[in-house]
């Protein structure tokens, strides 16, 4: 019985150690790296996708800014 | 980003195009960007993860009430057109940089060719 009760403790806890555990050891982007892809809705009212709308067709200059309104 | 929008013909010239990213939903980014008469999208990333995959966040405060990343730190990041990472640069972008750099770029892109 107790054996069982460890089993799906194991169960329980192996996700939540790789949702967690693991989410501190991202790798940080490099200069050589393949860009990490990404579909999200934009201001002009369509989804862009980068394979879609930018890979072999354009270079891409991607600005991060902290919130809308912000100047510079 | 009016910085940005003002050069967009030179980036144009260059074959790149460009694209804002923030933490804020998509209607507000479009008033944002009606309000700069911007002609590049802005893609809006409310989750954050973009700040992880692309390594735009500080770690410094303001944080969200759990202590998770609310806000992108400025960064540049200039990907080429076979997906490829060539330009990484923290704080406000540096415009005659960017245009110098992808300018050395796409001479090389020409002459592989």
């Amino acid at each position: 019985m107790a054996k069982k009760k460890f089993f799906f403790m194991a169960l329980i806890a192996l996700p939540v150690f790789l949702a967690f555990g693991m989410g501190n050891g991202w790798a940080q982007l490099k200069v050589g790296d393949e860009a990490p892809s990404f579909s999200l809705p934009s201001s002009q009212g369509k989804l862009v996708d980068y394979y879609r709308d930018y890979y072999g067709k354009h270079h891409l200059v991607m600005t991060f800014f902290p919130a809308a309104f912000t100047p510079t | 980003m009016d910085a940005h929008n003002r050069d967009l013909y030179l980036y144009k010239r260059l074959n790149a195009q460009v694209l804002g990213v923030s933490m804020d939903d998509p209607i507000t980014n479009k008033f944002f960007a009606e309000s700069l008469a911007m002609e590049f999208p802005i893609i809006s990333n409310v989750v954050g993860w973009m700040a992880k995959s692309y390594g735009a966040y500080s770690e410094k405060p303001p944080f969200g009430p759990d202590g998770s990343i609310n806000t992108f730190a400025r960064r540049t990041v200039v990907i080429d057109k076979k997906g490829i990472v060539r330009y990484i640069k923290n704080g406000s972008p540096d415009n005659k940089e960017i245009l110098m750099f992808l300018l050395k770029m796409e001479k090389d892109f020409r002459g592989q060719k």
